[in-house]
């Protein structure tokens, strides 16, 4: 009876003497602390003053509304980790509401017995479900915080792009030369400053990107999987951005950045492995080729017809060099982390891994990519990209 | 001799726009400043632009309550967010304010001189 002892229970029913008081009085001598009342208003304020942790509904001379009482705050109860029993001889009534039975009609003595032996794993409930709703208040607790945190991240991403932007501003006003001619020094140090704007640039996107990864998972609570964040990629906007980055990168060691871009080249995919795809491409074009030219071309493709049924059509993005070009032997090895050619590894800083990304995000995407030799030396990189990899039956605009 | 085209600035750090002043200036075009969207209103309506940059955060009338307004006193004028924020909820409110063009923060001012010249038709 050590559990009973430990128990405040509510014991409602329709008759302040009779059975239920007898009942009533039974478990007090063994322990329990009761507090006795009637169906009514008065059972509500008897939860609500203090802790309960169990209600015990005397049904067999109760009003007819009693059950319909009872099921009205079943919810309020449960919430609150509050056990019922229900004494009434139709046990289905208890099973139905997920409550504890016992018979109204067993002896006072054989009543408390049985109300120990359920009070047991009751109790175990009890505090399993105390424990369950302290955690969620932690949880929500945590979530309330991570969303602060989360704002506050915002508006500190968005003051740091307003700075950079004044920074690149300036930055790219003396590298086009707005305020006069550079000395090739001085122009060296400003593209490092456009670069390190871009790396800072593109840091703010990456931790934009998780913050919306969080997000995506939804508050602590939820059991939503993370999502991977892709959208329509408009690639040629990605184009005209590397162009307008390295376009002086490329004039300045006397090659030209032609860049032909057909409007609007779309793709389903992360934006930013993307534009890394296209800038990866350029700077290792600018690097390899000693001079002429460097082209870099996004357009559709639509590749040729499988067994009489057309292809959807794909985005195509080309870079094309004047540089030495690579031999064939090396062309299925020039994807391989950390992979340099033993004739360049001396003369051109590198780790090898810009191809690997190249390929790795291509793959990603559903895409291809090959290298080919270019008309009258020097390199063509060709990557395919499907448009939208989401659905296939998907009409073309 | 035509007269050049007039593009109002609002930010309420103008000194973050001076870089795109400069090269609009250089461009051949005229250039004002508001510092918030009550001044704004008040530029275009005694000197009215032939487009918009407009910053988004700022005290009191927001870059896009600024933007409907001016879109009322206009519907035609061109008008460009140019902001810091990057949330979809950002790029949906452009979009529902009537903004033609929506540039997040650092961009190379080149770019944002050539989607000025693409929206003036030069």
């Amino acid at each position: 009876m050590k559990v009973l002892s430990d128990c405040q229970l509510v014991f409602a029913a329709g008759k302040a003497g009779g059975a239920a008081a007898r009942r009533s009085q039974a478990l007090a001598q063994a322990g329990a602390r009761v507090r006795t009342c009637t169906w009514s208003e008065e059972l509500w304020s008897s939860l609500a003053e203090a802790r309960v942790d169990l209600v015990i509904a005397w049904l067999d001379d109760a009003e007819p509304a009693a059950l319909a009482i009872l099921d009205r705050f079943r919810a309020d109860v449960r919430e609150r980790g509050i056990a019922t029993l229900i004494a009434t001889e139709d046990p289905e009534l208890a099973r139905e509401r997920c409550a504890l039975w016992v018979a109204p009609s067993l002896a006072d003595a054989a009543f408390v017995r049985a109300l120990g032996d359920l009070l047991g794993p009751a109790q175990q409930l009890h505090e399993q479900q105390e424990l369950a709703r302290s955690l969620r208040v932690e949880l929500r607790q945590a979530d309330a915080y991570s969303q602060r945190l989360s704002h506050e991240m915002s508006e500190l991403s968005h003051e740091s792009r307003a700075m950079l932007n004044g920074i690149l501003g300036i930055a790219c006003n003396l590298r086009d030369e707005l305020h006069g001619a550079l000395t090739d020094e001085q122009l060296e140090q400003v593209h490092g400053i456009v670069t390190a704007v871009d790396r800072a640039r593109l840091f703010l996107d990456r931790t934009r990107s998780s913050q919306q990864l969080m997000a995506a998972r939804g508050p602590a609570l939820s059991s939503v999987p993370p999502r991977v964040q892709r959208c329509l990629v408009n690639v040629s906007q990605l184009g005209a951005e590397v162009c307008s980055l390295f376009g002086a990168v490329a004039e300045r060691k006397g090659l030209t950045l032609e860049c032909e871009l057909d409007e609007a080249v779309s793709v389903w995919g992360e934006p930013l492995k993307l534009k890394q795809v296209i800038t990866n491409l350029v700077v290792n074009a600018i690097k390899y080729t000693a001079e002429g030219r460097v082209a870099l071309r996004v357009a559709w493709t639509r590749p040729a017809a499988q067994d009489g049924v057309e292809a959807r059509r794909s985005a195509l993005i080309s870079v094309t060099d004047t540089g030495p070009g690579i031999p064939p032997e090396l062309r299925t090895q020039i994807w391989r982390r950390g992979f340099r050619a033993s004739h360049h590894a001396k003369q051109i800083e590198g780790e090898g891994i810009g191809l690997f990304v190249v390929r790795e995000i291509v793959q990603q995407h559903g895409g291809e990519i090959e290298v080919t030799a270019a008309e009258g030396g020097g390199s063509v990189f060709t990557v395919t990209l499907p448009q939208d990899r989401r659905r296939r039956a998907r009409p073309e605009p | 001799m035509t007269q050049p085209l007039h593009v109002l600035l609002v930010d309420d750090q103008p000194k973050g726009l001076d870089s795109l002043d400069l090269r609009l200036k250089r461009g051949g075009y005229r250039t004002s400043m508001a510092q918030n969207g009550e001044l704004a209103l008040q530029s275009a309506k005694s000197d009215p632009p032939d487009l918009v940059v407009l910053d988004v955060s700022m005290p009191e009338l927001n870059g896009f309550q600024t933007c409907r307004e001016l879109k009322k006193l206009r519907a035609d004028l061109p008008v460009i967010i140019y902001t810091g924020k990057t949330d979809a909820a950002d790029r949906f409110w452009a979009s529902e304010c009537g903004a033609d063009e929506f540039i997040v923060k650092p961009a190379d001012p080149g770019l944002v001189m050539q989607k000025i010249a693409q929206l003036l038709g030069r």
